[in-house]
């Protein structure tokens, strides 16, 4: 079954409704901060599958090699 | 310490990794060029330009060969995905019988194919098999609204596929990636389609990459945007993201990020995508290309090429050359040589880049020009074929 594309504008008009505000400064930095301490220089490997580090350190892989 | 120099003691910290990544190259991600073959035209296609024989693809038994030896050849304790480009790699008949072949390996389990989304459109029941052979993610480029998108590709019809495989493979459960490539006829709408995109689509990562003058976009220079279009894209992104970055552990969220567009510095690093940028080719990142060469990302220039699976074994390439991805100086010419960025970014992105050391574009210096360009501004010249100065190892 094929899904229904909705129009374009309805589509941005309900977006719009419901943007998320921007993080503060403090949140940005906190994340960059964050970034530039995860034990891969170039742990962003995961991003490209959008498997994000998170506040636990990053699982992602044990649990895909575990399966 | 404020949080200036606590910043810039991480970026200092990070660099030392960086550099440790260097020394050890271990291996992380295979990207496999499944095939040249694609069929689509895009005009803005970077996979490179140089001549090739079709005829020269890996069979499927070299295919899973090359896996097998390298799953006994090298520590694989350490590895991350595979990466499957091409060309389009569902045109290869074959693709499914490789990935079945190699699904035995637990760490080839977590795969990822770069795709324009007609052949998942067209055959919804694969997705269902993909997930049963280790294929977590899948990249489908939609580059704007359907005339954009298809007036680029010369055949109507291919956005509504390509969104139309979006959206199933995203309710399929796969972390689906839109590429949006930003060119100089699609940045206007950049803004309402990553809406649209979010709304309609829902994918985990929305990716932005700036065309580059490589691959058949070589031949359509109407399609290099402006420094100030350049700028438009960073401006978006860094809206966009700094919206996002603090959800981005809820896989619910789409995420933007610029792709390899290269070092931003440190103040526009890690304000425009969730991670920081280093080029990985050649590092951590093995290319196996159509035909067995071995290079890294498919979309770097075949100057670059390193050795050739059919011939040798591939740890001992990965091992003893790769010279020009892991000694950076010889890119230090043009805009890079005098550039304050440069222990960080160590020249940026290989596929920019050709034998002379020559860059194509540096969005960096893009970012940060504040004259109005009328036209995209040449930083330096592109002559594919010079030497640099030192043996490549190249086996052409």
């Amino acid at each position: 079954m094929r899904i229904e594309i909705r129009r374009t504008s309805q589509a941005v008009e309900d977006h719009q409704a419901c943007e998320r505000p921007a993080a503060s400064e403090e949140e940005v930095l906190k994340f960059k901060k964050r970034m530039l301490e995860w034990p891969s220089p170039v742990e962003y490997v995961n991003n490209m599958y959008g498997c994000h580090p998170n506040d636990d350190g990053n699982e992602y892989f044990k649990v895909v090699f575990a399966k | 310490m404020n949080r200036g120099e606590d910043l810039r003691a991480l970026f200092q910290t990070w660099r030392t990794r960086i550099e440790a990544l260097i020394r050890e190259h271990p291996l992380q991600i295979i990207s496999w060029e499944a095939t040249r073959r694609c069929n689509l035209r895009c005009l803005h296609c970077g996979s490179p330009g140089e001549e090739v024989s079709s005829s020269d693809e890996l069979s499927t038994d070299e295919v899973v060969g090359a896996f097998d030896e390298i799953a006994r050849d090298f520590d694989m304790d350490r590895f991350r995905h595979i990466n499957i480009t091409g060309g389009e790699p569902f045109v290869r008949r074959d693709l499914l019988d490789v990935l079945r072949a190699i699904s035995h390996w637990p760490f080839y389990r977590n795969i990822d194919i770069q795709t324009n989304g007609v052949f998942l459109s067209d055959n919804p029941g694969v997705l269902e098999e993909l997930s049963s052979l280790g294929v977590t993610g899948l990249g489908i480029s939609i580059d704007g609204f359907e005339s954009s998108h298809d007036s680029l590709r010369g055949q109507p019809g291919t956005w509504a596929k390509a969104t139309d495989a979006a959206r199933l493979a995203v309710d399929a459960g796969y972390v689906v990636t839109v590429s949006f490539v930003a060119h100089s006829k699609n940045i206007h709408e950049l803004p309402a389609f990553h809406r649209f995109a979010k709304q309609e689509i829902r994918p985990r990562v929305f990716r932005v990459m700036i065309i580059d003058k490589q691959g058949r976009a070589q031949g359509n220079s109407d399609l290099y945007p402006t420094a100030n279009q350049v700028r438009e894209v960073i401006g978006f992104l860094r809206q966009e993201y700094e919206r996002s970055c603090s959800n981005y552990s809820d896989s619910s969220v789409t995420m933007v990020e610029l792709g390899c567009g290269g070092w931003m510095g440190p103040e526009l690093e890690g304000r425009l995508r969730p991670f920081v940028f280093h080029c990985i080719a050649g590092l951590n990142n093995l290319g196996v290309l159509f035909d067995g060469k071995l290079s890294s990302c498919s979309n770097i220039s075949r100057s670059f090429v390193q050795g050739d699976l059919r011939r040798e074994r591939i740890k001992d390439v990965w091992e003893g050359r790769y010279e020009p991805f892991r000694r950076a100086e010889w890119k230090k010419t043009g805009p890079c040589a005098q550039c304050e960025e440069w222990s960080f970014c160590h020249g940026g992105p290989m596929h920019k880049r050709c034998l002379s050391g020559t860059i194509d574009r540096c969005l960096y210096l893009d970012s940060r020009v504040s004259t109005c360009h009328s036209s995209a501004p040449d930083l330096v010249s592109t002559r594919r074929g010079d030497t640099i100065p030192f043996n490549l190892g190249v086996r052409q």
